[in-house]
């Protein structure tokens, strides 16, 4: 919502683009690829398979971006696909880097946290930027795309299987009317409120919470260090818990959960926002003049859906789950799994992958929403206790907290690293012991090629000098050879793989708990598939053949 | 081995938990004893015996009749 007098589209920092349907004339009616969704999902989904020289078109019912900041915080994942989709730039000019947050209990600190961090990554664990930056960043990339035909103003209003088995038969409509297109795929990243899923009677599945959150934007100077504040029970808003974020653009997003005995409607009244989010500033002691921007509520869902996919549609983003807002997985968790789809589908397309590799995407993806979903509950219930018992303990550690570091640990957000594939079908276990590193399934780490980095660049990592490990890796999988692994020049030759040749001693060696003859297989998507000791070219070779047929590991069945 | 052996004058700790409940009243008596028991656990160190303990403290509570 805006303050009165102010249209939908008119904001203190973001100019929205006005975007037209595509001249109907030449418009292609068959594609390999749809995407039904110009969010952020969508477009990272389209420029994963264009990195990959798969076309798609992508339809969209509106004429401009999101309204609204809405997802504001970006994990370290989504900055290394960022990377991995050659439009990381913009991101890092613009958003603001953050690896700390403190905790507040009736106006008393109870907790400072770091999230996990490393001088080895080149990115930092969490970025703030407005989700409007987000859309408009990834929309450079997809409009400089050739392979990619963005249709706006274009809404999907009808989707079947086609009765001649032929892909998928789509209804769009845009400003000069209806029109008929075929798909071979189609992806359906379009939001919550999916209307692909509703078409096709799927519902999702899961829990809603009580909890309701007001999210406000105002627009003020302060130059304080970028962190996350969380207050519990201020005297702001006694009962309730408050979160604070700053943004780009002297934004800042306060963000307060609505009391049971509140009326949202009455809440969401200008002068009600105005009068909270003083409260807010006035306990944060921030007395600058501040703008108000935009504000919504949003409640503490937890969804998903059953199959991720079905036959040729498969769903990413919200459209496939919705997790609570302030585990910040929404969007991170989304980026995952375009990234996800878009290489196996590509691969797929490609020829180079068996059909039953898009099967692991549901695999991977719909087990990491679970986990997100795990891990959300036990903050939601912390910040939005459901039952009498939750509350009353709540309140016992937070009070507890004040004096004793052991009870703060309650406050402290989940760990926010990516979920990892170690029960996937494209995930080798280790065939022997590793005393160190990272496992196969988890997200490949970064390191530092040369350890030229000054400690205090560690929160300006586009400014860095040295080269990073990932900068080498290739756009498909990548081989870590360690020392001494022969066979490898077969992986290259065969465009299988690009081989990084390493020392087998030095800061990616001990990042990967690799000695002389290891080798590390990393996916296309980076996260590692496989290690050995004491490798060679025809054992990785094989461990490729074997994700590309869709499974590497024997299925119980 | 046997916690008996060890130096727990319970009618101390009893003594103590009757002031605080009667230090604050019916409205605030529950929020200390949840505060008691967080730090009793942190101090026993053993999540199975806190687990236990909390199961046991369950037992019997309405009358004297044995739930089983």
């Amino acid at each position: 919502m805006k303050p009165h007098g102010k249209g939908r589209w008119e904001s203190l920092y973001f100019d929205y683009p006005e975007f037209e349907a595509p001249a109907r004339d030449g418009l292609a009616m068959r594609a390999p690829v749809t995407i039904v969704g110009a969010g952020p999902i969508g477009m990272v989904a389209a420029l994963t398979l264009a990195r990959y020289g798969q076309p798609s078109v992508i339809v969209d019912a509106k004429h401009t971006f999101n309204d609204g900041s809405r997802a504001i915080c970006v994990a370290r994942s989504s900055f290394t696909a960022l990377q991995l989709l050659d439009v990381l730039g913009p991101f890092l000019d613009k958003s603001l880097p953050w690896a700390s947050g403190r905790s507040f209990f009736r106006g008393r600190q109870i907790l400072e946290f770091f999230m996990p961090d490393s001088a080895t990554e080149r990115h930092r664990p969490m970025y703030n930027i407005e989700q409007q930056y987000i859309e408009k960043f990834l929309h450079d990339g997809v409009a400089a795309n050739p392979l990619i035909d963005m249709r706006w103003r274009t809404e999907c209003t009808g989707v079947a299987e086609a009765e001649d088995g032929d892909g998928v038969a789509l209804t769009l409509r845009d400003p000069d009317g209806p029109y008929e297109m075929r798909t071979d795929w189609l992806l359906a990243a379009d939001g919550a409120r999916s209307p692909i899923r509703s078409m096709m009677g799927l519902r999702l599945a899961g829990q809603n919470f009580e909890g309701r959150y007001i999210i406000a934007d105002i627009q003020m100077e302060n130059p304080v260090p970028v962190e996350r504040f969380a207050l519990f029970d201020p005297d702001a808003r006694p009962g309730s818990t408050v979160l604070v974020h700053q943004q780009p653009d002297n934004i800042w997003r306060i963000d307060y959960q609505l009391r049971d005995d509140e009326d949202e409607e009455e809440a969401l009244r200008e002068e009600n926002i105005r009068a909270a989010v003083q409260k807010v500033l006035d306990e944060c002691g921030y007395d600058a003049p501040w703008e108000l921007e935009w504000w919504s509520v949003y409640s503490a869902n937890t969804l998903l859906l059953d199959g991720y996919r079905h036959g040729r549609t498969i769903f990413i983003g919200d459209s496939a789950h919705i997790v609570p807002i302030f585990g910040v997985r929404g969007f991170n968790n989304g980026v995952l799994d375009g990234v996800n789809i878009g290489w196996k589908l590509a691969w797929h397309l490609a020829g180079k992958a068996e059909e039953a590799i898009l099967d692991s995407y549901d695999h991977e993806r719909r087990r990491a929403t679970l986990d997100v979903i795990e891990k959300s509950e036990k903050s939601t219930q912390f910040m939005t206790p459901r039952t009498r018992g939750l509350a009353m303990m709540r309140d016992a550690a937070l009070s507890l907290a004040l004096d004793f570091p052991f009870a703060s640990q309650f406050a402290n957000p989940r760990n926010m690293t990516p979920y990892e594939y170690h029960d996937s079908p494209l995930t080798l276990p280790d065939a022997e012991a590793w005393d160190a590193g990272p496992p196969p399934g988890a997200a490949a780490p970064d390191a530092r090629l040369d350890g030229a980095a000054a400690p205090d660049a560690r929160l300006d990592g586009a400014r860095i000098n040295g080269a990073f490990l990932m900068d080498g890796f290739g756009p498909g999988f990548t081989v870590l050879a360690f020392g001494d692994v022969p066979g490898t020049g077969l992986l290259e030759e065969h465009d299988l793989a690009t081989v990084l040749r390493l020392p087998p001693e030095g800061e990616a060696a001990d990042v990967y708990g690799a000695g002389d003859g290891d080798a590390v297989l990393v996916r296309p998507d980076r996260f590692i598939a496989a290690r050995w000791h004491r490798a060679n070219g025809a054992a990785i070779r094989s461990a490729i053949t074997r994700i590309c047929a869709g499974g590497l590991q024997e299925d119980g069945e | 081995m046997s916690d008996r052996d060890r130096n727990v004058d319970l009618e101390a700790v009893y003594a103590a938990l009757a002031e605080g409940i009667d230090a604050h009243g019916p409205e605030h008596s529950e929020m200390f004893l949840a505060k008691a028991a967080l730090l009793l656990a942190e101090a026993l160190g053993d999540e199975d015996r806190a687990l236990r303990a909390i199961a046991d403290a369950q037992r019997n509570m309405t009358g004297m009749r044995r739930p089983d």
